[in-house]
């Protein structure tokens, strides 16, 4: 997320702005006094001569009472002496003054912001954007609180809120990079893969060097079974971070997934020549002795992985097929149960843990892990049903 | 003491002898397999023998899912000289858009169903009018056997919202016989078998559907971008029951799916029976599309129990569905026990499990090589056949992806695709030997359907395919080799005549193979019946030994090689047999 902007920061900016376009006005009409009160005040709000600048802003109200751009300026000085209830008052009859003045529906969006009123607050901005697409303060504060929105969303969990805040978010500014990227990583969780991939892909048309987004659009592929497209984007990751073990397990995965094993035998193995200490590329490595055939290798390399993390459920897995494919099936039935009580959501233990008290014609047991398998094998079917429906609009009965 | 100790010599004696049979075997079958890798060679021969087809997708702007999947292809003998005959289903017109709840029919010549007649040069003639098999719907799966036991195979050709019971009348015609026979089924049927499950001597049918699917508008795909719509997934639809039609007798079949616990839903695509457990009893393999695939256990008592999970046959090796489409169910590695090859999409890899002999399966295509080869692959007909002869179950596969926008959203992957042929190296690993077998194998194909048979009886298999919204292909082995053969065909009396179920151990000095008589298999397609044995360079059979679906085990020893040898069925193991 970017830094935080403190709406009075914004507001101070958004002053200096008006400020500017007030000049603007009275350079190129007639001098008038109002106006020129008006250029006065603002620029003695901005260098924060508040007494002088209410004086002028009083002095024009008093020849027009219904002064619009007199009543929004004495509403930023009242915002800026901490008088919020007057100053959202001074907005308010700005705004019922003139409607389309894109100002004031700004300056009331941003001290709604102050108040905390997001919901207020994001109203008003769209409001100042729709009349005037132009204001960067609008932009800035909307586009700021609908990513907090988004980051308060996925810290509880509410990825699909998440992605509505950002989604929201890029429609204002749809370059961004940042925002694109959040928006990938959001998708990403969501499995919304694509999109995700869509998302880091326009955040490196701005950002080509963006090692974070280069590595997440190969998970992208990686989910969507682009393997070759993956290993691609991993492999300029690696070369970007020539230190970060996890690139080139990510690889290592990639080459995996692409049969090429023993290129990824390689990766993996660099991986572990960075980080000694870690788990999952002895992890992997154990996975590829396995799909080989060569189970006192993979039980090596896991057991690497599991003298680290005891508890991990993948490692666990792995370790419980290879019994289950030498035929130790009550060890396989231990080392499985193990990884599911670790991981209740790991779908390959039920299953291994389901076929292998077949074995052991233990039918009860086994039918209820397979039943858990299936289970959480058709949420996932539920899930890509459902994302089937999210990225194609309109799927059903168009 | 004396007695003792010379029994004591007989029996080590005998156990020396063993083991050096025990050697000797390996020795020769050390010297059969250990050469060189043989490559194949199919050859083209289509239009030199006069086979001139296009199945008819009838493609439309709406992607209808139907329109993709393609149709079947039979190699059977329907007039008994010896020599196969080929069937190619065909598709059926599909307005753009069709209104829900459309049957198509066919309406046009270019529509037909044909029937080709293998000539006594090897050329085809196109036989489809007289015989009475141009069709009426869109046709998907094929099916041949001799339901009625009348010595003429029979054709059961499945379809979108009906399928069709074709009676041969042994003279060249054949006789729609749906109605009367209560066959025609219902929904999206595709691959069908013939199996007589009960063991009774009448071949029941075995229809496999695909799923609850109408011509509804559904767009699938990317709306925002130009050429992107695709084909829906199967996840959107509800799956559809297996239909199981005993064989009553009298022309005369009643829908038992239900009594017989076959009725689990499912989106079948592909069928194959085999005796997975060798029970005596015919089992049943459905090949789903992105769910658990299916193996139904014959209990023997008429009804049967769903599998395919608790035995490991249903998921992939990491507990994942797959797009489970093509299969084939034969003993590739010769220990007796029938395995099982599904295809499916790329990035799925091609599923091998191998028998365990305990009536469970082992997930191998990453330990027998078929995950690497088969990665970016899809395949559709699939088959075990022996290119090369050397006694090993080697693998055609052919392929595409099912959307034939593939290349769009995934530049690796291709909507057309040559076919694949794998070499079976003794049991222990398949390799991709399609670039050294062939200009066919270069050669991109949206292709479906398979079936496989020694069509000019020469004593290599070869190979019919059809494609989807293309043409046919006949396939002539011409791999070079030297290795020997033999063909059973084997000739039910007491059990069905076509003796489908039949499960055959051939012994030579290279050792034992086993095979079990069917014509399913693949995908919705049918193969000749007669049993191919490839036997290395043993020049000699010393024994076939033949379990009958009656019950009658039949031994016959020392039979020649190089022929095709007709068995009948009989109790008495001295049986003649004709060449």
């Amino acid at each position: 997320m970017r830094a935080a902007i403190t709406p009075c920061r914004i507001l101070l900016l958004a002053i200096a702005f008006l400020s500017a376009r007030i000049s603007v006005a009275a350079q190129s009409s007639s001098p008038q006094s109002a106006e020129l009160l008006l250029q006065k005040a603002a620029k003695e709000i901005s260098a924060g001569q508040l007494g002088p600048a209410e004086k002028d802003l009083q002095s024009v109200l008093q020849a027009e009472p219904g002064e619009y751009r007199a009543l929004d300026l004495l509403g930023v000085v009242r915002v800026l002496q901490h008088q919020e209830t007057q100053a959202e008052d001074l907005f308010a009859q700005a705004v019922r003054s003139k409607a389309d003045f894109a100002p004031a529906h700004s300056h009331l969006g941003l001290l709604y912001l102050k108040l905390a009123r997001t919901e207020d607050a994001i109203r008003e901005l769209r409001e100042a954007l729709r009349l005037d697409p132009h204001r960067t303060d609008a932009a800035g504060a909307l586009i700021h609180t609908l990513q907090e929105q988004a980051q308060t969303a996925s810290e509880s969990g509410d990825w699909d809120e998440a992605l509505r805040a950002l989604k929201d978010a890029r429609n204002y500014a749809p370059d961004d990079p940042d925002i694109q990227y959040e928006f990938g990583m959001v998708a990403l969780q969501l499995s919304l893969n694509e999109d995700a991939a869509e998302a880091f892909r326009r955040t490196l048309k701005v950002r080509t060097r963006d090692a974070l987004a280069v590595y997440n659009l190969g998970r992208a592929f990686m989910e969507q079974s682009k393997f070759e497209d993956a290993r691609i984007k991993f492999a300029d990751y690696v070369k970007m971070r020539p230190n970060d073990p996890s690139g080139y397990c990510a690889l290592g995965m990639t080459l995996a997934a692409l049969e090429r094993s023993k290129e990824a035998r390689d990766e993996f193995e660099r991986s572990i020549a960075i980080a000694p200490a870690q788990t999952e590329a002895y992890y992997r490595l154990g996975l590829l002795d396995l799909e080989s055939g060569d189970y006192d290798a993979a039980r090596q390399n896991l057991d690497h992985a599991l003298d680290r993390e005891p508890k991990n459920a993948a490692a666990l897995t792995a370790l419980g097929r290879i019994e289950f494919e030498q035929k130790h099936y009550p060890e396989a039935v231990a080392t499985l149960q193990n990884a599911v009580a670790g991981d209740a959501s790991q779908r390959e233990a039920h299953y291994y843990l389901g076929l292998t008290l077949a074995r052991l014609g233990r039918k009860q047991e086994s039918t209820a892990q397979l039943d858990i398998a299936t289970r959480l094998e058709h949420e996932q079917a539920e899930h890509r049903r459902t994302i089937l429906r999210i990225v194609e609009p309109g799927a059903q009965g168009k | 003491m004396t007695k003792r100790g010379s029994l004591l010599g007989r029996k080590k004696a005998l156990a020396i002898r063993a083991a050096f049979i025990v050697v000797a075997r390996a020795i020769t079958w050390g010297m059969a397999l250990h050469g060189q890798t043989v490559p194949g060679h199919f050859s083209d021969a289509t239009r030199k023998l006069g086979v001139q087809f296009r199945q008819q997708a009838s493609p439309t702007a709406k992607k209808y899912l139907l329109e993709t999947m393609g149709s079947g292809v039979a190699l059977f003998d329907y007039d008994n000289d010896g020599r196969l005959d080929i069937f190619l289903a065909n598709g059926a017109p599909i307005d753009d858009p069709t209104p829900k709840g459309t049957i198509p029919k066919k309406t046009e010549r270019k529509y037909w169903n044909r029937l080709y007649h293998q000539k006594p040069d090897g050329t085809f003639e196109d036989v489809t009018e007289k015989s009475g098999l141009a069709g009426v719907g869109y046709s998907t799966g094929v099916a041949v056997g001799d339901y009625d036991n009348d010595g003429f195979d029979d054709l059961y050709v499945a379809g979108y919202g009906r399928g069709t019971l074709y009676h041969n009348n042994g003279n060249g015609t054949f006789s729609d016989v749906t109605d009367a026979a209560g066959v025609a089924g219902s929904g999206w049927m595709t691959s069908a078998a013939w199996v007589d499950y009960d063991n009774d001597g009448r071949l029941d049918l075995i229809v496999a559907r695909y799923m609850q699917w109408d011509f509804d508008d559904i767009f699938c795909g990317d709306p925002q971008k130009k050429g992107f719509r695709s084909y829906c997934h199967p996840d959107l639809f509800k799956p559809e029951s297996v239909l199981l039609f005993h064989n009553d007798g009298g022309g005369k079949f009643s829908e038992v799916s239900h009594r017989a616990g076959i009725d689990k839903p499912g989106k079948g695509l592909g069928v194959a029976i085999a005796d997975y457990d060798r029970d005596g009893w015919m089992d049943i393999l459905i090949a789903n599309d992105a769910m658990q695939q299916y193996l139904f256990h014959n209990r023997g008592d008429g009804t049967f129990e769903e599998v395919g999970l608790t035995s490991g046959a249903g998921l992939d090796g990491g507990g994942n569905t797959f797009s489970g489409m093509g299969v084939d169910f034969a003993d590739y590695n010769n220990d007796g026990w029938p395995d099982i090859i599904i295809t499916d999409l790329a990035n799925q890899r091609f599923a091998l499990f191998t028998n365990q002999k305990d009536g469970t399966f082992d997930y191998s295509s990453s330990t027998k090589g078929l995950s690497g080869i088969s990665l970016l692959h899809s395949g559709w007909g699939v088959h075990f056949l022996d290119y090369d002869n050397d006694g090993w179950k080697d693998l055609l596969i052919v392929q595409s992806h099912v959307m034939d926008t593939i290349e769009i959203s995934a530049p690796n992957l291709h909507y057309r695709e040559p076919p694949s042929l794998l070499r079976n190296d003794q049991g222990k690993r398949f390799e991709n030997v399609s670039d050294s077998s062939g200009d066919v194998f270069h050669q991109a194909w949206a292709a479906r359907a398979l079936a496989i048979g020694d069509i000019d009886n020469e004593g290599r298999q070869d190979a019919v395919v059809s494609s989807n919204d293309g043409p046919a292909w006949v396939l002539l082995n011409k791999t070079e080799t030297s290795n020997h053969w033999v063909t059973l065909k084997l000739v039910g009396v007491k059990s069905n005549r076509d003796a489908i179920g039949a499960q055959v151990r051939l012994l030579t000095s290279a050792g034992e193979q086993y095979s079990t008589v069917t014509t399913t298999g693949s995908y919705q397609s049918s193969s000749d019946k007669r049993l191919h044995f490839g036997l290395g360079n043993a020049d000699s059979i010393r024994e076939i030994e033949i379990h009958w679906p009656s019950g009658i085990r039949q031994v016959l020893t020392n039979q020649r090689v190089d022929a095709i040898l007709t068995i009948t069925e009989s109790s008495e193991s001295s049986s003649k047999v004709s060449h």
